[in-house]
C-alpha cells in the first residue's frame, strides 16, 4: 500500500491510499470518490507528463508519499 | 486516532510517517484548541470539541479526515481515507483491497550466509544485489587455479613414473623370475632374429631379379611412345632443345575433382617447368586484363572456326579444370607435325574461299572538309574547250585568209563535218545549217587564228578515233552538242565582226546611194551606230542600243542568219561601187553561195514545221523552245560573253550612269526578263504611267499616305491602335463634312424656320422667351 497526495492548487488536496499495481485510472476513481468529481475529468500530472489511465503506478514509478498534480479537464 | 497510531507504530516507515503527520495535525488542532480556548470563543470551542469527539468516536472504525489547514496546502482541504474506508471504496469500485502484508515492504533480510536479500514489494520476489566484480580477485583466482592445475599435472606425472619400472626394478624382477623364463625369452629373441634374416634374404633375391631384368632393358626413345606432352606443339620449334620432366601425379588415383580426367591419364605426362611458368604468366596477364565475361561478337576462335558456346562458359574452367593443349608422342618418341601443317593449309584454303563480309574494314572518321585527293576526284577535268575561249579578240584584219591555208582548212572542216554527220543520218535542215555555218566559220577562223583551229581540229580528230570506243550514241550526241555550241559562239562573234564591217560599207554606200528603201530590221537597230561611228575602231553605245543588243541575242539564230543574208545582199549591190572592200568580199564570197542556198530553203518553208505535242512533255518542251517561250540559257550566256569582248573596247565605266538602282545591283536580272522580241510597231510609244494606291478600305491614298502604307507593309509593323483610331475618326469626320449641307445646321433649323414662315405667311418668326416653348413645341410637331 502506498499513499499518494494529489493537489490541485485550488483548494483540494487528497491523500489516497492505493496499491502500487493499481492503474492510474483506478487512482483517479479513488480520487473522484473522495473529492466527488467525475473521474473521467481528472488529469494527473507530474511536471509535464500526463499519466495515462491504463498504466500502473509502479510502472510510472509513483512511490509512497509522492505528490501528483491534479487537474480537471 | 492515537490508538490507531499506536497499533500501527511498528508497521512500515510510511505508516509511521503518515501517523506522525496525523499526530502532528492532531497536535496542531489541540494547539489550536488551546488557542481558541484562550480566546474563549465558546461557539468555536464547542464546535471544535464536537468535532473532536466525533473523530474520536469514529476512530475505531476510522473515518475520512478533513483538515482545513494542512501545511503547504494553502488553505486547501486535505482529504484522506483510512484503510478500511479505502477498502470499502475499492470494493465498490471493483478493485482488490489494499495489500498490507509486511513482506511486500522492501526490507533487507539478513541470511545466515550474511548476504543481504531483498524482497520486492510489488512482485514478492526475493532478490539480492549482486556485488561488483573485483578484477584483482578474479586475477588472483585465475593464478590460483593455474597453480592448482600445475600441481595436479605434477602429481599425475609422478604417478605415471611410479608405474614405469626402472632398470633396477627390472633386474630385481628378473631376479625374482625363474631361469626358465629367462631362457625362453632368449630363445624367442633368437627366433625372431632368424625370421627377419630369412625375410630379408627373400627380399634381396626378388630385388636382384628385378634389377637384372631392368638392367637388360635400356630406356630409349621408343619408350617415350604414347607419352603425353602437356604443351602446345607450337611451343616446340625444330632444332630447339627442351627438357621435359614427368609431371607430378596424385598418388591415390581419381582423387577429388579430377576424377574423370584421371581415368585416361594412365600414361605419364611430360612437362617443362619453364614452359609451365610461361603459361602461368600468360594466364595471369589475361586475368589482369579484366576482359568482360560476355562478348557477343566472339563467335570465332583465332583459327576462324566457329565456337560452340555453352551456357556460362566462363565457369567451365573452374568446374572442369583447366583445359590444356597437349599432344601424344608417336613411335620412337617423335611427334609428326606434318599433319598439323596439312590441316592448317586446308584451313587457310577454306578461309581464302570464304567471302569477307566486313565491308567497312577501313573505318574513317568523317570530316567536314574534303581531302585534296577527294577534291581532285570531285573536280571535273578541265576541258580543252577553254583554250578556245581565251583568244577571242577577233579583228576584222584577222579575217584575211592566207591563200594556201584555206585549202587545208577546207579539208579539215570536211573532216569535222563528217564526224558531225555520222551519228545522225536523217538530219533536219537546221543541222545542215549548222554545218554550213561551221564550214563558214572554219574559214574565218583559219584566217584569223591558225593555232586555235588546230586545237579544235585535233579535238575532232580524236573524236573520230574515239568513236569506236563509244558504246552509246548519247555520248556522241553530247559531244556534238557541245561542238555545236562552240560553233554558235564563234558564229556570233564572226557575225558581229562582219556586220560591223558591213555597216561601214553601208554607211559609205548610203552616202553615195540613198535609194536603199528596203531597210531591214537590222539597219534600223544599228542606225545609231552608223551615225555615230565615223572611224571603225570606236564603238559607242547608248542605253537603247545596249537594250536592243541584249534583246537581240535572245532572238533566234535564224533571225540573225536572215539579217546577215540581207546585209549581204545589200553588200552585193554596193560591191560594184566599192572597191575597197575587196578583201572582205573574198572572205565572204565563199560563203555566199551556201548562204544563198540555205536562204532559199528557208524561204521554201518559212515556218518551221511544228512539232506535234502528242508525244509527251519532251515534244511540248521542244515546241516551247522553238516558239521562243523557253530561252536557251546557255546560248544566251555564251552570246553575251562572246559579245562583251567585242563591245568592251573603248568603253569606260564613267560613261555608264545608272538610271535605276536595280540597274546597278541587279544587272543580271534582266537576262531572263522582258520580251524576247523587239516591239517594232511600238517604237514611239511613251506610256503615261500613273500609280494609284488604295488602302484596304478602298480609299485612295496620296503620295505621302501611300509611302506610309507601303513602309508599314515593308517593315511588317503597322501603326498603333491610337493612331489608327485617330485616322479612322478623321475619315469619319471628313465623310460627315462631305455629307453636311453647307446652308443648314445639322438639325435643319433653317429649313424648319423657312417652313414656319411659309405656314404663317409672315416674313419673320417671333423668337420670344415665353412663346419660345410654344414655338418649340410647334416646331417639334412639325
Amino acid at each position: 500500500m502506498i499513499e499518494v497526495t494529489c493537489n490541485d492548487r485550488l483548494g483540494k488536496k487528497v491523500r489516497v491510499k492505493c496499491n502500487p499495481d493499481d492503474t492510474v485510472g483506478d487512482l483517479k476513481k479513488l480520487i473522484a470518490a473522495q473529492t466527488g468529481t467525475n473521474w473521467e475529468r481528472i488529469v494527473l500530472k507530474k511536471w509535464y507528463t500526463i499519466f495515462k489511465d491504463h498504466v500502473t503506478l509502479a510502472d510510472y514509478e509513483i512511490h509512497d508519499g509522492m505528490n501528483l498534480e491534479l487537474y480537471y479537464q | 486516532m492515537e490508538s490507531k497510531s499506536k497499533s500501527k507504530s511498528s508497521s512500515s516507515r510510511h505508516r509511521r510517517r503518515s501517523d506522525s503527520s496525523e499526530e502532528r495535525s492532531y497536535k496542531h488542532s489541540s494547539k489550536r484548541k488551546n488557542y481558541s480556548s484562550n480566546e474563549s470563543s465558546d461557539s468555536d470551542h464547542d464546535d471544535r470539541k464536537r468535532h473532536r469527539d466525533k473523530k474520536e468516536k469514529k476512530s475505531s472504525s476510522s473515518k475520512q479526515t478533513k483538515t482545513d489547514d494542512s501545511p503547504g496546502g494553502g488553505g486547501a482541504e486535505n482529504l484522506s481515507l483510512s484503510i478500511e474506508e479505502t477498502n470499502k471504496l475499492r470494493a465498490k469500485l471493483g478493485l482488490k483491497p489494499l495489500s498490507l502484508d509486511e513482506s511486500s515492504k522492501e526490507k533487507p533480510k539478513q541470511d545466515e550466509t550474511g548476504k543481504k536479500t531483498f524482497i520486492d514489494k510489488d512482485t514478492n520476489q526475493e532478490f539480492e544485489h549482486a556485488p561488483a566484480k573485483n578484477l584483482a580477485e578474479a586475477r588472483e583466482q585465475k593464478e590460483f587455479k593455474q597453480k592448482l592445475e600445475e600441481q595436479r599435472e605434477k602429481r599425475r606425472l609422478a604417478e605415471k613414473m611410479k608405474q614405469v619400472k626402472s632398470i633396477a626394478d627390472e633386474e630385481s624382477d628378473s631376479d625374482s623370475e625363474s631361469a626358465d623364463a629367462w631362457v625362453r625369452k632368449l630363445k624367442e629373441k633368437q627366433e625372431a632374429a632368424k625370421k627377419a634374416k630369412l625375410l630379408e634374404e627373400l627380399d634381396e633375391q626378388l630385388m636382384s631379379q628385378n634389377e637384372v631384368t631392368q638392367k637388360t632393358k635400356k630406356y630409349n626413345a621408343s619408350n617415350l611412345k604414347g607419352l603425353r606432352v602437356e604443351h602446345d606443339q607450337t611451343k616446340f620449334k625444330e632444332g630447339e632443345e627442351i627438357i621435359l620432366t614427368l609431371k607430378d601425379r596424385n598418388i591415390v588415383k581419381g582423387l577429388g575433382e579430377n576424377l574423370e580426367l584421371d581415368e585416361e591419364d594412365d600414361a605419364d605426362v611430360l612437362v617443362n617447368v619453364n614452359l609451365l611458368d610461361d603459361e602461368r604468366a600468360i594466364k595471369n596477364l589475361e586475368n589482369k586484363k579484366k576482359k568482360p565475361d560476355y562478348n557477343p561478337y566472339d563467335d570465332f576462335d583465332e583459327d576462324g572456326n566457329f565456337k560452340v558456346k555453352s551456357i556460362l562458359t566462363k565457369y567451365d574452367e573452374e568446374l572442369n579444370g583447366e583445359e590444356k593443349k597437349s599432344f601424344r608422342l608417336g613411335a620412337k618418341g617423335v611427334y609428326d607435325a606434318s599433319d598439323d601443317k596439312f590441316i592448317k593449309k586446308l584451313d587457310d584454303e577454306h578461309k581464302a574461299r570464304a567471302i569477307k563480309l566486313d565491308i567497312l574494314t577501313e573505318l574513317k572518321e568523317a570530316s567536314d572538309y574534303m581531302t585534296t585527293q577527294e577534291m581532285e576526284k570531285f573536280k571535273k577535268p578541265k576541258k580543252i574547250r577553254k583554250v578556245l575561249r581565251k583568244n577571242k579578240n577577233l579583228k576584222a584584219d584577222d579575217l584575211l585568209p592566207l591563200p594556201n591555208e584555206t585549202q587545208e582548212v577546207k579539208t579539215r572542216s570536211v573532216k569535222v563535218e563528217k564526224t558531225d554527220k555520222k551519228p545522225k543520218d536523217s538530219d533536219t535542215k537546221k543541222v545542215d545549217l549548222d554545218n554550213i555555218d561551221f564550214d563558214f566559220i572554219k574559214k574565218n577562223e583559219s584566217s584569223s587564228d591558225e593555232g586555235e583551229i588546230r586545237s579544235t581540229d585535233d579535238e575532232s580528230d580524236i573524236d573520230i578515233s574515239n568513236i569506236g570506243k563509244f558504246d552509246d550514241i548519247q555520248d556522241i550526241l553530247d559531244q556534238e552538242n557541245e561542238l555545236r555550241e562552240e560553233l554558235h559562239i564563234v558564229l556570233d562573234k564572226t557575225r558581229k565582226k562582219i556586220t560591223s564591217s558591213i555597216l561601214n560599207q553601208i554607211e559609205v554606200r548610203e552616202e553615195v546611194v540613198n535609194d536603199n528603201s528596203q531597210t531591214v530590221v537590222n539597219f534600223d537597230n544599228l542606225k545609231t551606230v552608223e551615225e555615230m561611228d565615223e572611224d571603225k575602231t570606236t564603238l559607242t553605245m547608248d542605253t537603247i542600243s545596249e537594250f536592243c543588243r541584249g534583246i537581240g541575242t535572245d532572238t533566234k539564230v535564224e533571225n540573225e542568219e536572215m539579217e546577215l543574208s540581207y546585209t549581204r545582199k545589200n553588200e552585193e549591190k554596193v560591191e560594184s561601187e566599192d572597191e575597197e572592200l575587196e578583201d572582205e568580199e573574198f572572205n565572204l564570197s565563199d560563203v555566199e553561195a551556201e548562204v544563198e542556198n540555205e536562204k532559199n530553203r528557208e524561204e521554201m518553208n518559212v515556218l518551221d514545221e511544228e512539232p506535234i505535242i502528242d508525244r509527251g512533255i519532251g515534244s511540248a518542251l521542244k515546241l516551247a523552245v522553238n516558239k521562243g517561250y523557253l530561252g536557251k540559257e546557255k546560248d544566251n550566256l555564251n552570246a553575251r560573253a562572246a559579245k562583251s569582248d567585242i563591245q568592251a573596247k573603248n568603253y569606260t565605266i564613267e560613261e555608264r550612269n545608272y538610271y535605276d538602282i536595280d540597274d546597278k545591283y541587279n544587272r543580271n536580272r534582266d537576262k531572263f526578263s522582258g520580251p524576247l522580241v523587239d516591239f517594232e510597231e511600238k517604237r514611239g510609244y511613251k506610256p503615261d504611267i500613273k500609280l494609284d494606291y488604295f488602302d484596304e478600305k478602298g480609299h485612295a491614298m496620296n503620295e505621302k499616305e501611300a509611302f506610309r502604307y507601303l513602309s508599314h507593309r515593308f517593315h511588317g509593323k503597322g501603326p498603333g491602335k491610337k493612331k489608327t483610331e485617330k485616322r479612322l475618326n478623321k475619315f469619319k469626320e471628313a465623310e460627315a463634312m462631305n455629307k453636311m449641307s453647307s446652308s443648314d445646321t445639322p438639325l435643319h433649323t433653317v429649313e424648319l424656320l423657312i417652313e414656319k414662315q411659309k405656314r404663317l405667311q409672315q416674313p419673320y418668326v417671333v423668337l420670344s422667351a415665353q412663346k419660345g416653348k410654344q414655338d418649340q413645341v410647334t416646331l417639334h410637331k412639325r
